[in-house]
């Protein structure tokens, strides 16, 4: 058990033993069609360390190239983004209630599964997939489903969800459901198809968000009609939202609807823009709890802790308010969850949860008040850090569903 | 005994009055149907027993129009403040849309401003000729032959010039329906089997002088394509909500009306019929303000601050704004909340110097003390906006003559029927 406990921690930190033979697998699954995209996917979340390995096989150059261009790419998104959590399981029996403990510790999250029978016995045999498709694969061995989009995530017992899904990296992207529609306004008539697409990401990567942008390269259905429309009308515009949510929807519109003897979408491949800060600026606040009011200036912008106060029995709220030099940065900035952070005594670490989010982006200021529980010690944080997202990088993520059934 | 009395009322009751107006719900005109029932409703109390008598042996459509009169006239009674709706005639081939529309508004009262048709040089003059018209069926003929497009907004009549849509519309008493448009959807979401839908958006719009408060979403109890498949969708169980997307819209004016889909190969909906049930004020409290004197009107500066008790409720005139078009109260009561105070329904009518009317946009809130009832209002200067058509400098700010604020305490539930036919399915 040691040993095995061993290995996994060593596959978990690439260690480089146990690196080379994964990148020579990786590179030989380069060759085949139908592993191209995972083994590229693999390769690239390796990052350095494998490159340096793949640089010395027999890899074709243009997909060599691009796995460089693409880990130099991911590096400077720095801490906002990271490879995936990957997790093995190696065929034995292991009670439900273990298999997920798995997960939530390697991946830092906690589901709840209060309806779950977490004594089940499951075996499973996987190797080295990231987070979301682990989850994904015991879902459907307990009939377990799920709404990725929640923040924790409610396990729930009975059936499996059918919605089809793609993993790229720390990325899922569900397809939500498809939508075809005839309208008819008594003067002309609009049809519309549209593929609805769910994004979401690990903990511990922290995008802005999807743009709503998305770059098709094929929608076919089964009968070999392109379903794409030329010229594909641009996406509406989406609305700015004050915080960075967990999950967000992007639409695939633009579309023609399949064929009526069409019992397929045959393919359904591209990719979508996700946006990533440019750079975060670190702030810590200490509270002084006589006046808790504070201001910090960072580069371009004012951070100022307006109030700390009391909310009734459970913990306080902090009210910030931030000023930009730039007052277009206002009108794209965003806060989460994940960027506050209050420190209670004895060291003990507190994510904060946003409430109310308001900008005005002609004086470029973005207000927000951030709750903090105190979980029974009536008193005040000795410290708030903050992560301020600046900027805006965008990375695309591709895509490719198949075989999706039109039932 | 009551059933004696029943009896001996149905005795006494002229059978001829009612005869021909049942004979007329027979009808397949829609206009002709509608009017019967109005006319059968204006019989009043006494023809109630007939005209239930009448219903019970009915079917169908019929028995539904004969219950719908005798409701209507039980309904009348409650209702305070509405005045019975107006038939109109007019015949006209010389004059143009302003002229038509402001003359609609001298025999209705209908609060239309025209502000939005003024900016035209010279409006050519519109054919009109319709009889026993109610006031919203001759204001959408006027507009129709004028070009101007209808709109409702906040309760209010908005007219704008040009983009008149010929959509299928039902009149009935101060209440229009029109169908804005039909979506059929088909949506797998990978959870059951994929769900085809078909939806039809339904508008009510209404005499400001018969608003409702509060709406409930329509019922529809017949619907038929011309291959003879009911539309009606099956009674279903509650189903539990597991999905985030499916958020409920309040009721309102726009209603989606959901159906089956027609058969394959339709090209109409031959009937779809129902109603929508509005609550309507029953009674109010109303005060007023700025009638003390007569001779010139009340400088806004000694309106503000007055204060008016009636019923329980406390009503001041914390604000008057004429520059911003808007005048604020502060309402309290000692037996109910702010917060309360402020979901009620609220009416107010505000006059400027000159006799001149207004429509008025309400907002109400609520802070610590009490409710506060913001009134926007807009004048509908039609003559001074007529000799000054083309004057783009802002106008004075008006001058308040008087101010009326009336709360709603109870209201009147009141069925009103929507009826179309050969709805073409493009």
């Amino acid at each position: 058990m040691t040993i095995l406990t061993a290995v996994l921690f060593a596959l978990q930190q690439g260690d480089p033993v146990s690196l080379e033979p994964r990148v020579a697998a990786y590179a030989q699954q380069l060759r085949e069609e139908a592993t191209r995209d995972r083994a590229r996917d693999r390769l690239v979340h390796l990052g350095r360390p494998a490159l340096v390995l793949l640089e010395k096989l027999d890899v074709e150059p243009a997909a060599l190239s691009s796995i460089r261009q693409e880990i130099a790419f991911n590096e400077t998104l720095g801490s906002s983004y990271g490879p995936p959590k990957t997790f093995s399981f190696d065929g034995a029996e292991e009670n439900l209630g273990t298999l997920l403990s798995k997960l939530e510790n390697g991946a830092g999250v906690t589901f709840h599964k209060n309806s779950l029978d977490l004594s089940q016995k499951y075996a499973l045999k996987l190797d080295d997939i990231p987070y979301w498709e682990a989850l994904d694969e015991i879902c459907k061995k307990a009939s377990i489903w799920y709404f990725p989009s929640h923040d924790p995530i409610y396990l729930n017992g009975g059936l499996v969800s059918a919605k089809p899904r793609v993993y790229y990296g720390p990325v899922m992207i569900v397809m939500d459901r498809l939508i075809q529609q005839r309208k008819i306004t008594f003067e002309k008539i609009d049809n519309e198809y549209l593929i609805r697409l769910m994004c979401v990401w690990e903990k511990h990567v922290a995008p802005l968000g999807p743009t709503g942008r998305v770059q098709l390269t094929q929608v076919t259905d089964d009968t070999g009609a392109s379903l794409i429309l030329f010229p594909r009308p641009p996406p509406g515009p989406k609305p700015a939202l004050g915080v960075r949510v967990v999950g967000q929807t992007v639409d695939l519109t633009g579309l023609r609807a399949p064929s009526a003897e069409s019992k397929k979408i045959a393919r359904v491949e591209g990719t979508l823009e996700l946006e990533f800060p440019a750079r975060v600026d670190d702030v810590r606040i200490e509270i002084q709890s006589e006046n808790p009011t504070a201001v910090k200036e960072i580069d371009g912008a004012v951070l100022e802790l307006k109030s700390f106060t009391p909310q009734s029995s459970w913990g306080a709220a902090a009210e910030f308010h931030l000023k930009f030099r730039d007052p277009k940065e206002a009108a794209g900035f965003r806060i989460g969850t994940n960027d506050i952070e209050f420190i209670a005594a004895g060291d003990a670490r507190r994510q904060g949860w946003i409430g109310t989010t308001s900008r005005d982006v002609d004086k470029g200021t973005f207000s927000f008040t951030a709750h903090y529980r105190h979980a029974g010690r009536q008193e005040l944080p000795k410290e708030i850090r903050l992560r301020i997202p600046r900027g805006s990088v965008i990375k695309n993520v591709p895509f490719c569903f198949k075989d999706v059934e039109l039932k | 005994m009551i059933r004696g009395w029943a009896v001996l009322t149905l005795l006494l009751f002229p059978q001829d009055a009612v005869e021909p107006l049942a004979r007329d719900l027979e009808s397949s005109e829609i206009p002709k149907i509608y009017h019967a029932v109005a006319n059968l409703s204006a019989l009043g109390e006494k023809a109630i027993p007939q005209l239930e008598a009448r219903a019970k042996d009915a079917k169908g459509r019929v028995r539904d129009y004969l219950q719908l009169a005798a409701d209507e006239i039980r309904a009348a009674g409650l209702l305070t403040g509405i005045p019975a709706p107006k038939r109109i005639t007019m015949k006209s081939a010389d004059r143009n849309v302003i002229e038509l529309l402001g003359e609609l508004r001298t025999k209705t009262g209908l609060a239309i401003a025209l502000e939005n048709l003024l900016g035209e040089e010279k409006m050519p003059e519109i054919p009109v000729d319709f009889r026993d018209a109610t006031a919203l069926e001759a204001f959408d003929a006027i507009c129709k032959a004028g070009n101007v497009s209808i709109l409702m907004d906040n309760g209010q009549i908005m007219l704008y010039q040009g983009d008149y849509q010929e959509l299928p519309r039902f009149f009935y008493d101060h209440y229009f329906f029109r169908l804005g448009s039909f979506v059929v959807a088909k949506t797998a979401d990978f959870r059951r089997p994929a769900v085809q839908s078909f939806r039809i958006q339904m508008e009510m719009l209404w005499n400001p002088v018969a608003a409702p408060c509060r709406f409930t979403a329509p019922v529809v109890v017949e619907a038929l394509d011309d291959k003879g498949k009911s539309l009606l969708m099956p009674p279903e169980a509650p189903r539990k909500k597991d999905d985030p997307d499916d958020v409920e819209d309040e009721p309102g004016a726009v209603s989606m009306l959901q159906l089956l889909p027609p058969s394959s190969g339709s090209e109409k909906i031959s009937v779809l019929r129902g109603f929508s049930t509005v609550a309507l004020p029953r009674t109010r409290v109303s005060v007023s303000f700025g009638e003390e004197k007569k001779s010139e009107p009340p400088a806004s500066s000694a309106l503000e601050g007055l204060v008016r008790k009636s019923d329980g409720f406390t009503i001041k005139v914390g604000k008057v704004e004429p520059a911003l078009y808007r005048v604020i109260f502060d309402v309290s009561s000692a037996q109910m909340k702010p917060d309360d105070i402020s979901k009620l329904p609220f009416q107010a009518s505000i006059v400027l110097k000159g006799g001149e009317t207004t429509r008025c946009f309400i907002s109400p809130s609520a802070n610590k003390d009490a409710a506060e009832v913001t009134v926007a209002f807009q004048p509908l200067h039609l003559q001074e906006a007529l000799v000054q058509a083309g004057d783009d400098r802002p106008p004075p700010p008006p001058v308040i003559e008087k101010i009326e604020l009336s709360i709603v305490t109870a209201v009147q539930q009141r069925r009103i029927p929507f009826e179309f036919r050969d709805v073409k399915l493009k």
